[in-house]
């Protein structure tokens, strides 16, 4: 029993003097991050914040941009190696694009600055401002898509901090979003921004009136529409590029010459890799999975002279599945594109541009009756495509509808894969007009039933399957199945 | 010699006061031995075959001999009366009187029952198998043999109740997976905790089986909960083969296997392809003779795999003297992959080396290296293309040249050829400890280990492979560090007073750190295509930067133990455990046991059974294990940044995880019942365990609504019971001198429900299990397929949702609905529309559970699970003369599994894939056809949604080994200076009965709340061996 005592005293005199030292031993922490305490401190932290955030609105874009504004418009149609989610209207649950977690992992980002940036000392309150103005509209510009694609949506406007909260929201009407996030949000944004900002790649006030055009476009209300695009135009900082400098605006938007683009996205695949979309778009070592639709491929074979058509689809790929829009032109000796290989690709995302602007506003000239105004406007653009085009004249146009609609078409030719197509045909109500006949063509070519567009309901995406899984208060949008 | 050694050693590893005593010692021992009588004699076993190795001891002292390679021995012995003691492993040991005898020849008899073999239960502590009080399964080295296994998993297989093993062999290196006693967690990591020699692990891949001396399976609460924290999900103790006293003992062994797949599955040629497209209602199908996309038929798993060889060599060297022994092995493995220039080279060494300079002192070590290279090819990813692959796409052009992707699909064979991802690992362990006998009852050990683990990996895509115009090239290096370090001191205390009360018992504390460090450099445009350092090539900064983390742990435990003739047994266990990746208040957790076992066979009132009943004890106990296993920091909020950059600014970002700081163990609950009997005596023993498991506080990787910001989080929520029950039988079928025939069968029975869950919601894991309260983790949710419709107007139901047969007249047109009954139903027809869209002739008919017209998620249900009800093996060993057969059949049985490689296959949702044949035969075709196949033509989703279409039995018989060997005669053995030699011929995965229509039922699912699912990567091989075994 000696042995018994003598190992009761042994361990317990190595448990009194190895217990204290033990708590130090484990408070591991990370070696290539930082916890929360040690943020938002200071300038620094400010602008690695935004560019976080920024990073946020990229990751968005990076996989889901084709999909969402063009993949299931007139501009494309199945190509080889593609899907057919898109291009027959079978979106699925867990269809490419369907998942909305990019657009709230920035919210969330935009969040978590909108709650720090205002703390953080020795910073002039000025530049905070500023910051917090682009969070704000960044946040305006989420919740703006968001409603696009899948209508109702939950609302977060503050950070998620604690798990002993609920992580679980109902959805918010469109209605509601819009009057309580998305306008008061770009309201916030133009008080607090700083007005010299002229940054391409960041939101200013110039990207902040061209989403409330945009906004109140969505929303029909013209008299909005002409506010906000006029005192787009009073910051007298844009202009139309020159004919021969359009693809600047896509190579170089911070090219001096470019006074167009009011917010583009920056990309650099030394920094990014390389951009999802150029898998949609076609790289050097991958094939669009979408191919360029008969309408604009055969107008721009008519029509020469208009110097995007060579400049948006490869003509040299008959196979018409590369699309060099957004690529620097770099041509082999043949005289071809050669494009950039998946992991080098880079795509500077134009999200807002003058040209965007003057056609929404004509559009809204021509909803106030002033078919003269809109077609001045429609000029603009498209003489500054294609010099050689006549003028159009009011006259032209035997209705309102029939104006609306070459305003439309001009706008689907001066934007192929810009994401602006698909809206134009969700907001003017055209969607079923414009698809059902294209798609019961695609119907039958392919052997399946041509049931057209089928249910008006589809117009809305389904919700991904992982995020009605991850929230048990929100379900499917009908009439999506699973 | 020996002396010489011994003073070579102590001077190396101890100093001071010590090593002055320990020479004195080294005095007394060798000094000490001054002969009086000699004897000589033979051992021999009941066959008369002499028996080497055999230890006789003069009871009461140290002075001892071994019988030589002959069974000679020959010792001095101090007195007549002495009495000497010969025991082997295997045998029955005997005591002897001398008396005046100088020559004395004993015939040792085998035993019958394992009962007096030791199992380890950790921290030095070990008892008699019939001492034990928990549930505890064991795999001999013998075993071990009989297998012929490639790891640890091949090992186990089959040889213990409730172990279930999945065997994933077919990629070179390929671990499976080993779950004791249900899945009682939600959350990956459910594998058992490996002791090594006494060195904690999660897992064992740098073992060579061939160096296992014994394996114990910890399964119950009370003998795991030593090891705490991390024992949730069992403990395997592995004990390396040391070496014993006695002559050099030189072991060699040479294998070479072939293998090939098992069950080839049937692929669509060009013809099917041809007949597939015009199903498709494709009108114009191209002929161009020079399109690569036309013109083959390839058979895709015959181009893209070979046979796989396997080539072994092992050697070994065990011995020692009185004051040290080593066991020193060395293996070489050269293994060429099912896949095509899939590659694999492993050399595995291992020293161990005891020194025992005194009987209070031990001091030993284990040095372990290892190397291994291999073409990473990843069997997976080829073996699913070269299914999607349609058979009539060219993998060459006509001159000669490779085809590039052809509609999308990648060319398997040039990239299999060409492109380079090579992966050269070094480890390297070092353990070293020490043993001291403070006095007599008390034994003080300490240890300490490092581990080293340095993977190298090599990645370059040359440009012959690029459709980049121009071609270009692209690769990089990674290179990665993992370092561990563990400590142990504990106190081992053995005490029998009064010849009937023992005692025993341990407590001590622990320490480790692991941490990892890796580097990643990215490189394209390389100058040169054979060199593929970052200099050749151009740095890509988006693939560049290095990386790490780290995770501690400190522990202390205690056992104690008492014991009253080896008839009244009890034990109680407590263990403290603190880890790093806790939250800071529920860091510590604390796993208590108490154990206890009651020999009746022992008591007076069973006297009259020990004819036939010469073993029966009864066991229970409970205890509190633990689990950790989780990601490093997912107790805090963290900010990350290196990968977020925006206009030339890296952006901090917060990390997709959120960290839970209040995150804590995984605490699971178990009792265990159990019954060990030996009859006839130790001819047959049985052992029948039930236990039931709960598990709370489950750690889970929980999704959190994306709209948080968050995708998931580390949570400490709900919990799962398992219950269970064990049996396994081993017995002595037949023997006789020329005829031995041992059998054993196991078997098991689980079932795991899902008591509690977070806010009491049920989830749906992936997009096909539900976990629910009162379901079973693995519960397929699904929709349930009735079968397709005949007709456009066979989408016709009641009012009650029953469905309607339609007419049709003479010309065929549509008359009326008949109902079930029979008569004419003129009432509302109801019709169903799955994603918007109304069902039609050769559609799938869903069953509508929610009864209203739209086909959607409400409809799922839960239709089978993916667990088996019951699982085991079937051993058996034949030995006719110097024959030896043995042979393992394994079974799991009433599980389904989700034949998704088949799903996605048929979907047609890829223009390229081509469907099963299965699928392009039985297809609905006209109006009129009954078939569970719908139509070709209908390429809806909602024909191809999750459903039970694609749900299968998975169980299976299998015949996983046999083998027969050949010992070869020791007279024949002897003229070649060998002490023994065998050859052997045998095969894995020989024969297996099943209803599974995938590659094979068995494969492992890394999700466990998404386990069952079958996508299609891993095709089983079978394989057939010769091998050599020689001892010198």
């Amino acid at each position: 029993m000696q042995g018994m005592k003598t190992l009761s005293i042994i361990s317990l005199l190595i448990i009194s003097t190895i217990l204290p030292g033990c708590n130090k031993f484990l408070d591991e922490q990370p070696v290539s991050e930082i916890t929360t305490d040690n943020f938002w401190k200071n300038a620094n932290d400010l602008n690695t914040g935004m560019a976080g955030v920024y990073d946020g609105i990229q990751n968005m874009f990076s996989d889901d941009f084709v999909f969402w504004g063009d993949a299931r418009t007139d501009n494309f149609k199945i190509g080889g190696n593609g899907h057919r989610d898109y291009p027959y209207n079978e979106l699925t649950s867990t269809s490419a694009g369907a998942d909305w977690a990019p657009v709230y992992t920035a919210i969330g980002r935009i969040n978590t600055a909108i709650k720090y940036i205002p703390n953080i000392p020795n910073v002039e309150a000025k530049v905070l401002n500023n910051k917090l103005a682009q969070c704000y509209a960044m946040r305006a510009y989420c919740y703006f898509w968001l409603v696009r694609l899948w209508g109702d949506v939950p609302v977060w406007k503050e950070p998620y901090e604690d798990l002993a909260k609920s992580p679980y929201r109902e959805k918010t009407p469109v209605n509601t979003i819009f009057a309580e996030t998305i306008i008061p949000d770009l309201e916030m944004a133009l008080q607090l921004v700083d007005a010299t900002n002229a940054n391409v790649f960041q939101v200013t006030n110039g990207g902040m009136y061209a989403m409330l055009t945009d906004v109140y476009m969505w929303q029909k209300n013209y008299d909005k529409v002409l506010e906000y695009a006029d005192k787009l135009t009073g910051l007298n900082r844009y202009s139309l590029i020159a004919t021969a400098n359009w693809k600047l605006l896509f190579t170089d938007p911070a090219n001096t010459s470019n006074k167009e683009s009011i917010w583009s996205l920056n990309w650099n695949w030394k920094e990014d890799g390389g951009v999802g979309i150029c898998e949609q778009i076609g790289a050097g070592n991958t094939s669009s999975d979408f191919t360029a639709e008969d309408k604009l491929w055969d107008y721009w074979l008519v029509n020469t002279t208009d110097v995007r058509g060579k400049q948006t689809f490869d003509y040299n790929v008959t196979n018409r599945d590369k699309f060099l829009k957004f690529y620097p032109v770099t041509l082999a000796a043949n005289g071809t594109q050669v494009y950039p290989s998946t992991d080098q690709a880079e795509v500077k995302f134009p999200l807002y541009r003058l040209a965007d602007i003057l056609l929404l506003k004509a559009e809204a000239l021509n909803k106030k009756a002033d078919p003269a105004g809109a077609v001045t406007l429609l000029n603009q653009v498209r003489k500054r495509a294609n010099p050689a085009a006549v003028d159009f004249k009011p006259a032209d146009f035997a209705s309102g509808k029939a104006l609306e609609d070459t305003i439309l078409f001009e706008r689907q030719l001066e934007f192929v894969l810009e994401a602006k197509r698909w809206f134009d045909l969700e907001r003017t109500n055209k969607v079923i007009e414009v698809m059902d006949p294209i798609l019961s063509q695609r119907q039958r070519l392919s052997g399946t039933p041509p049931v057209g567009f089928g249910d008006p309901r589809k117009i809305l995406w389904p919700i991904h399957r992982n995020n009605l899984n991850a929230n048990p208060l929100i379900s499917q949008n009908p009439p999506y199945a699973d | 010699m020996k002396g010489n050694l011994l003073s070579f050693v102590v001077p190396f590893y101890v100093k001071g006061p010590t090593r002055v005593l320990l020479l004195l010692l080294q005095l007394l021992i060798t000094g000490s031995v001054i002969a009086q009588t000699t004897i000589t004699g033979t051992v021999k076993n009941a066959k008369g075959t002499p028996l080497p190795g055999v230890s006789i001891v003069v009871k009461g002292t140290q002075i001892g001999t071994h019988t030589d390679d002959k069974g000679a021995w020959s010792m001095a012995v101090p007195s007549t009366t002495s009495v000497l003691v010969f025991s082997s492993v295997g045998f029955i040991s005997n005591e002897i009187r001398p008396g005046n005898r100088t020559q004395i020849d004993v015939t040792m008899t085998e035993k019958n029952s394992d009962l007096d073999d030791v199992v380890v239960i950790g921290y030095g502590q070990a008892v008699k198998k019939r001492d034990g009080t928990g549930a505890i399964s064991t795999v001999s080295a013998k075993q071990i043999e009989e297998r012929q296994p490639m790891n640890l998993v091949d090992a186990i297989q089959g040889n213990a109740a409730g172990v279930f093993i999945t065997n994933d062999a077919g990629e070179p290196g390929a671990e499976g997976t080993i779950r004791i006693r249900g899945n009682g967690t939600f959350s990956g990591g459910n594998g058992p905790l490996y002791v090594i020699d006494g060195v904690l692990r999660d897992d064992a891949t740098n073992l060579n089986p061939n160096d296992i001396q014994s394996i114990e399976i910890l399964k119950d609460a009370a003998s795991a909960s030593i090891y705490g924290s991390r024992s949730a999900n069992g403990v395997i103790i592995i004990t390396t083969k040391r070496g014993a006293e006695g002559k050099t003992q030189i072991g060699v062994r040479l294998s070479r296997v072939a293998g090939k797949i098992s069950h080839k599955l049937d692929q669509p040629n060009a013809e099917d392809v041809r007949l597939y497209k015009r199903l498709s209602g494709e009108t114009a199908i191209p002929t161009d003779s020079l399109n690569p996309a036309y013109n083959s038929d390839n058979d895709n798993i015959d181009i893209l795999t070979q046979t796989p060889i396997r080539d072994q060599v092992d050697f070994s060297a065990s011995g020692g003297s009185k004051n040290i022994t080593y066991y020193s092995s060395l293996m070489y493995r050269n293994e060429k992959g099912l896949i095509l220039n899939s590659w694999n080279k492993v050399v595995n060494a291992r020293i161990n080396i005891d020194y025992k300079p005194s009987s209070r002192f031990k001091y030993g070590n284990q040095l372990i290296f290892g190397f291994k290279k291999n073409n990473n090819i990843n069997e997976g990813r080829t073996i699913t293309e070269a299914m999607r692959r349609p058979a009539n796409f060219a993998y060459y052009l006509p001159d000669g040249s490779f085809t590039g992707f052809v509609s999308g699909r990648p060319n398997t064979l040039a990239w299999l050829l060409y492109n380079k991802d090579e992966t050269e690992t070094y480890n390297a362990s070092m353990y070293n400890y020490i043993n001291y006998n403070i006095t007599k009852d008390l034994l003080f050990t300490t240890n300490v280990n490092f581990e080293l683990e340095a993977p190298h990996n090599v990645k370059f895509t040359p440009k012959i492979l690029s459709n980049s115009t121009p071609a270009s090239n692209t690769g990089s290096e990674n290179f990665k560090q993992k370092f561990n370090w563990a400590y142990q001191a504990f106190l081992n205390y053995n005490k029998t007073i009064a010849g009937d009360h023992a005692i025993t018992a341990v407590a001590g504390f622990s320490a480790e750190r692991s941490t990892l460090r890796t580097s990643d450099i990215g490189s394209l445009n390389y100058v040169n295509e054979n060199i593929f350092t970052s200099n050749s090539g151009t740095l890509d900064p988006s693939r560049t930067r290095t990386d790490g983390e780290a995770s501690a742990l400190a522990s202390f435990f205690g056992r104690a133990g008492y014991s009253y003739k080896g008839r009244y047994l009890v034990t109680a266990t407590l263990r403290r455990d603190g880890s790093s990746r806790f939250g800071k208040e529920n860091r510590w957790g604390y796993f208590p046991a108490v154990a206890a076992a009651w020999r009746v066979s022992d008591e007076k009132f069973m006297l009259w059974s020990t004819t036939w009943v010469s073993d029966l004890k009864i066991r229970a106990n409970y205890g509190v294990l633990g689990r950790e296993k989780i990601p490093n920091y997912a107790n805090l909020q963290r900010y990350t940044f290196g990968s977020n950059f925006y206009n030339g600014e890296s952006g901090v970002v917060l990390t997709n995880s959120f960290g839970n700081n209040y995150l804590a163990w995984e605490n699971a609950e178990q009792f265990n019942g159990g019954i060990d009997l030996g009859l006839l005596n130790g001819r047959i023993n049985i052992t029948a365990d039930y236990y039931l498991k709960t598990t709370r506080d489950l750690l889970y990787e929980r999704p959190l609504p994306v709209e948080t910001g968050f995708a998931n989080a580390q949570v400490n929520v709900g919990s799962i019971k398992n219950k269970g029950f064990e049996f396994t039988v081993n017995a002595t079928v037949y023997r006789t001198k020329n005829i031995d025939w041992t059998a054993g069968f196991n078997i098991a029975f689980e079932n795991s429900r899902i008591l509690e869950l977070n806010n009491h919601e049920p989830f749906v894991a992936g997009d096909k299990w539900m976990v629910a309260e009162g379901g079973m983790v693995g519960d397929f949710y699904i929709y349930r397929a009735l079968g397709v419709y005949a007709y456009n107007e066979s989408n016709a139901w009641d009012e009650n949702w029953e469905q309607l047969t339609p007419n049709f007249d003479a010309n065929g047109a549509f008359t009326n609905y008949t109902s079930a009954d029979g008569k004419t139903y003129n009432g509302k027809v109801n019709r169903t529309y799955a994603n918007g869209i109304l069902q039609k002739g050769g559609d799938v008919i869903y069953d509508n559970i929610v009864k209203d017209s739209v086909i959607d998620a409400s409809d799922r249900m839960v239709a089978g699970n993916a667990q088996p009800k019951f699982y085991g093996g079937f051993i058996n060993n034949i030995r006719y003369k110097r024959f030896t057969l043995s042979f393992l059949f394994t079974y799991t049985w009433g599980n389904k599994i989700y034949n998704n490689m088949a799903r996605t296959l048929d979907d047609m949702g890829t223009s390229t894939i081509v469907p099963r044949k299965v699928q392009l035969y039985n297809s609905w075709k006209k109006p009129g056809d009954i078939t569970m196949y719908p139509a070709v033509a209908n390429k809806k989703g909602p024909n191809f949604l999750a459903s039970t279409r694609y749900l299968e039995d998975g169980s299976y018989v299998r015949l996983a080994s046999a083998r027969l060997t050949y010992d070869l005669d020791k007279k024949w053995a002897a003229k070649a200076r060998m002490q023994g030699a065998q050859l052997y011929v045998f095969g894995t995965n020989l024969f297996t009965w099943t209803k599974y229509t995938g590659w094979d039922p068995e494969f492992s699912s890394t999700n466990i709340l998404q386990s069952g699912e079958d996508s299609g990567k891993y095709p089983k091989r079978r394989e057939i061996g010769v091998g050599l075994n020689v001892n010198f």
